[in-house]
């Protein structure tokens, strides 16, 4: 598909935690906290002159003073100044070190003078009424395989509070998350294939993890996809996880965007004036109806003239415009969905009722009957989401930050946000960065992992080792270790086993954190087998237990484990021992290898297979 | 301020400060706004507002090209920039008062509750219309009809004597001419001086004169200057005729502490809740929606009586704080430049270094004393009383160098009372009974036991 026809514009925004030792602004700790909450803290905010902007002063009042926060603080992750009842401390230096070096990588122009700034945010995830923000690099740009793409800037941020939950007037928030370091990085809109858009996502995210000094792990690094095609709008996309679903989000986006332009163009011919949510109480028609829905329930309807048709046309692959409104009455109000004339009826056994309703609400062949049930005030509140959604239809595309759904569709979230206010933050005077620490940090720039890893791929072709293995080694960044025990003169075909599917297996199968062996390990573990320690049965075990007691004497571990290898007396003992216990099957058809099979389990992990295959046959050969 | 080199390139450039500039640099082009230098910043780097509101700074070396840009600066971009340099448009919301709420002046004195941030220094200045701070506040019309004083504008920590005097005579004026109630803007660092002052200073109080600052500026959307405004509108129209801070009682946005002028001291560099009631109970707990839970029961009531000042004063009073290997001959040095009275911020119950070879304080306190200089004991614990009796270092302190026990006055208090005390009379005897005797609950005849220390709510 060629989607420069469609004027496809593609922008990514990447957020990614830093891995500093302490938050952004203050001495606390740079981490989620796993313990209960300390203290809750109630506020409220008030509207300042200034972020008004074009909102209506008296409505903003109103709205916020009916609204509370409540925040959760932490014993070790939360301060005063999390709780705004101090002013922020100096900035981190590591953390402003990391966003430099990630500014570079990205090819921007860095400013010789930091200045943080307060970006106003009023829907409480910051304490302060505002976050803090600096642009640390401008005007970058990154290669893809379809061409450059522009990094409009690198900014150094405190993460806002996480959300943990909202009831009438109050939100609920948790403070630790409020002040991590956050770099965030965005692209100008030239991203212009779905595929791109996945491989500049890769991409950031590669550049960042390539300093190792970023958060790993669920929620650390987050992508916000920005979606427009001509005679469309621009959609923000939040909350997509798997880099995988990117091409398919946007392709979605595009579909829907697509359709939604066509939808307003047909509406134009046919539609003059607007709908008008005038809801009729029709509990009446529905009572005796076989649908668990309408019973028991107050029913209500609305009529929108000559939306006939549309609401089931698909508007992406899997979803249609019905959908997408309901979506809309949804977010906006709670109500659960709404059923129309549009819908297959007879799967809510409702045919007859429709058509008793059409004919009170005196609908025409192409008018569009909407009932949902429920109490009054809030039917009536969906009912005007949905003729309000209905009267934007002939207006094409709504500006929208949407919600990424695992499906890789896409669903509405709230208004997309106008540009927000920064004023600067004068608790933190400008930093001048200066020209030989500029110059310290480009010339300590990490390798970026992509470069890494093709170099070492080349360097391991060197080996005997299949293409999968070398990757996954590389992958892992495990090259080091096995470039070490390779130059200590053990086996690569062995070492890189180890290294790859010994320890996925044991990640995965047995959940041991493999992070915590160390060369040291694998090299003891090789030894132990090269001296006849061990077996290779035994390997797993053995590390399973470095894992666990990374200090733990090699002796020890073989001991605890139980895998030490069985001089060739025992095993001999063994041998004849199990010959004894199933004399009979002696001369039975497969008996032999029925027999090394008992043995076999007896002394798994604990003795080279080639040595038993070998001692029974001579075992039984001895019989005969 | 830029330096020179850089106004002299910004000159033959033709750009100045306000215009849309394009800089080029490492072979890249932006455009932005030139912004103000910050002081206390390198004159040498340029600031500019970018069209996404960032603001960064560049320095203006040789491998940096400028040059006045052909385009226009975004309005939003305008907008936000005459903010930043004080060029103010602010939308702000009109209050419209209601004549049949009860009359309440608000008298600004400045600080932090009515200034905004200025951008350029990065530090807050003085609002020009101290109205402002009541625009975002709609609220109040609900609450009182207030009328603006403005007789100066001063940070608190530049405020002294002849403030509180000012201060005093126009609340007095104010409660005389029909006010039901006096409310203070006034900066929190030297807060509770203020309130001391105006605790002595009017006599027959017989309407609520309430102080209020903020922690929090009030361009922020977390400031905590609405709330304590609310709060010490409510207090301003209520029966009690006392002299009070009123601000956050917690870290919480619930309710505030209307903690009486004598008793009440800032325990906190930055929280909300930093004034506390000492040695009693707070006079009031305020809710924003009117509740008031009045927590003390030493309070005056609303009266019609005419409210009268007195501000005799003599500020050559030292305040001092006895700590180990403290040389006392600082006494003599005070003297020397003519000072009247100290009051000295002693240890535990009240003592001074005694029993040293080198300096013991009773000495030199012992020898000014008997010239008729007071010196009155405050504890250096806040929290507490002190007492003459328990050691005989206090019995020699007190009972025979002839220092005055401050009972459970707090160091400030008994500061500002000396001085007030002073301006009418020296004469020892009669000093030591005024600083002894209560007019404005400084002292209290017992302190409540409450479970913790500062728990007083």
């Amino acid at each position: 598909m060629d989607f420069s026809k469609l004027g496809l514009k593609c922008g990514i925004e990447i957020h990614q935690q830093l891995d500093t030792d302490h938050k952004l602004f203050c001495g606390c700790r740079n981490s989620l906290s796993d313990q209960e909450f300390s203290v809750t803290i109630n506020r409220k905010l008030r509207p300042v002159a200034g972020e008004m902007g074009d909102i209506d002063p008296a409505a903003l009042h109103e709205k916020m003073r009916n609204l509370s926060f409540v925040y959760n603080a932490y014993p070790m992750e939360t301060c005063l100044v999390e709780s705004d009842s101090e002013p922020p401390h100096e900035l981190n230096r590591d953390a402003l070190e990391t966003s430099l070096t990630i500014g570079m990588l990205t090819n921007c122009m860095i400013p010789d003078e930091i200045h943080v700034m307060r970006k106003t945010v009023i829907d409480g995830s910051n304490t302060s009424g505002f976050q803090r923000t600096a642009i640390v690099g401008l005007d970058g740009k990154i290669k893809t395989t379809f061409g450059d793409v522009g990094i409009t800037n690198v900014c150094l941020e405190e993460e806002a509070c996480q959300i943990l939950g909202s009831e009438e007037g109050r939100i609920f928030y948790g403070l630790d998350r409020l002040g991590i370091p956050l770099v965030e990085i965005g692209t100008a809109p030239d991203i212009r294939d779905p595929e791109q858009a996945r491989e500049v996502a890769e991409k950031l995210g590669m550049i960042v993890r390539s300093t190792e000094r970023v958060k790993r792990g669920l929620g650390t690094i987050r992508q916000d996809i920005n979606v427009s095609i001509r005679g469309g709008a621009r959609i923000e996309i939040k909350g997509s996880q798997d880099l995988r679903l990117i091409p398919k989000l946007v392709e979605n986006e595009i579909s829907r965007q697509e359709s939604l332009i066509k939808i307003a163009e047909e509406l134009k011919k046919k539609v003059f004036g607007k709908a008008v949510p005038q809801m009729v109480h029709v509990s009446h028609i529905f009572k005796n109806a076989q649908c668990n829905i309408t019973k028991n329930s107050n029913t209500y309807a609305i009529l929108i003239p000559c939306l006939r048709g549309f609401l089931k046309r698909n508007i992406t692959p899997t979803r249609t415009l019905g959908n997408e409104i309901a979506n809309y009455a949804r977010v906006k109000t709670g109500i659960k969905g709404f059923i129309h004339n549009d819908e297959d009826l007879s799967k809510y056994r409702l045919i007859d009722e429709f058509n008793n309703l059409e004919i009170q609400m005196e609908a025409k062949a192409n008018d569009t009957v909407i009932i949902a049930v429920g109490e009054k005030n809030l039917v009536q509140s969906a009912m005007n989401a949905i003729t309000e959604r209905v009267n934007m239809l002939t207006g094409g595309v709504p500006e929208e930050t949407r919600k990424a759904l695992d499906s890789g569709d896409t669903e509405y979230m709230r208004p997309l946000p106008g540009a927000s206010r920064l004023y600067p933050e004068t608790d933190i005077p400008p930093i001048s960065l200066g020209r030989e620490y500029l110059k310290k940090i480009r010339s300590g720039l990490p390798e970026l992992i992509e470069v890494r890893k093709k170099k070492e791929t080349k360097e391991m072709k060197k080996h005997d080792i299949s293409d999968e293995m070398i990757a996954q080694i590389v992958n892992s960044g495990k090259k080091k270790i096995f470039d070490e025990l390779v130059r200590m003169g053990f086996d690569p075909s062995i070492a890189s086993t180890i290294l790859t599917s010994t320890l996925r297996s044991l990640e995965r199968k047995e959940g041991v954190d493999i992070s915590r062996l160390e060369l040291a390990h694998f090299e003891r573990v090789l030894e132990a087998l090269e001296n006849g320690k061990i077996t290779k049965e035994a390997i797993p075990g053995v590390l399973k237990m470095f894992a666990e007691n990374p200090k733990e004497e090699l002796d020890k571990a073989i001991k605890k484990t139980g895998v030490k290898s069985l001089a060739d007396k025992e095993l001999v003992e063994i041998i004849k021992k199990t010959f004894e216990e199933n004399k009979n099957l002696f001369g039975e058809p497969r008996g032999e290898k029925v027999i090394l099979g008992l043995v076999m389990q007896k002394v798994r992990g604990k003795a080279d297979a080639k040595k038993v295959i070998q001692l029974v046959g001579e075992e039984f050969s001895k019989m005969k | 301020m830029y330096s020179n080199a850089v106004r002299k390139r910004l000159r033959s450039a033709g750009v100045s400060v306000g215009k849309r500039i394009l800089v080029e640099k490492e072979g890249k082009k932006f455009e932005g706004l030139l912004m103000p230098k910050t002081d206390f910043s390198d004159p040498d780097s340029l600031a500019i507002k970018l069209d996404n509101g960032y603001n960064i700074g560049i320095k203006l070396g040789k491998d940096v090209k400028i040059r006045k840009s052909r385009h226009r600066e975004p309005k939003s971009i305008l907008e936000e920039e005459k903010l930043e340099t004080g060029k103010i448009s602010r939308k702000l919301l009109k209050v419209k008062w209601d004549k049949s709420k009860p009359p309440v002046t608000l008298m600004s004195v400045g600080g932090t509750i009515s200034s905004r941030v200025d951008y350029r220094t990065g530090g807050v200045y003085a609002l020009e219309s101290p109205e402002e701070i009541l625009h975002n506040v709609p609220e109040l019309s609900g609450i009182v009809n207030l009328k603006m004083e403005k007789p100066f504008n001063k940070m608190s920590e530049d405020m002294g004597p002849d403030d509180w005097a000012r201060i005093a005579r126009l609340a007095a004026k104010e409660l005389n001419s029909g006010s039901h109630g006096v409310i203070i803007t006034h900066g929190t660092d030297f807060l509770h001086y203020t309130a001391m002052a105006l605790s002595f200073f009017l006599q027959n109080l017989s309407k609520p004169v309430v102080l209020v600052g903020s922690q929090r500026s009030s361009d922020r959307g977390s400031s905590d200057a609405g709330m304590n405004l609310i709060c010490a509108s409510h207090v301003a129209k209520s029966d009690i005729a006392e002299v009070g801070i009123c601000m956050h009682g917690s870290l919480n946005d619930d309710y505030c502490l209307f903690s009486r002028g004598t008793k009440v001291r800032k325990m906190h560099t930055s929280r909300r809740d930093a004034f506390r009631p000492i040695n009693e109970p707070p006079l009031a707990r305020v809710w924003p929606d009117g509740r008031i839970e009045v927590k003390n029961s030493n309070i005056r009531n609303r009266t019609n009586d005419r409210v009268k000042v007195d501000s005799k004063f003599e500020p050559k009073v030292a305040m001092l704080k006895v700590y180990p290997g403290a040389d006392p001959k600082i006494i003599d040095y005070y003297i020397s430049k003519n000072y009247k009275g100290f009051v000295l911020e002693v240890p535990g119950l009240g003592h001074v270094p005694t029993t040293v070879s080198k300096k013991p304080w009773t000495t030199v306190i012992k020898k000014h004393a008997k010239d008729g200089i007071p010196f009155v004991c405050t504890p250096q614990t806040i929290y507490g009383r002190i007492n003459p009796y328990v050691y005989t270092n206090l019995r020699l302190l007190y009972l025979d160098a002839g220092a005055i026990p401050g009972e459970d006055m707090l160091p400030e208090t008994a500061y500002v009372k000396l001085c007030w005390v002073l301006g009418h009379t020296k004469k020892p005897e009669e000093v030591r009974k005024m600083m002894l005797t209560n007019y404005a609950g400084e002292i209290t005849k017992r302190t409540e036991i409450e479970n913790s220390l500062g728990g007083f709510e």
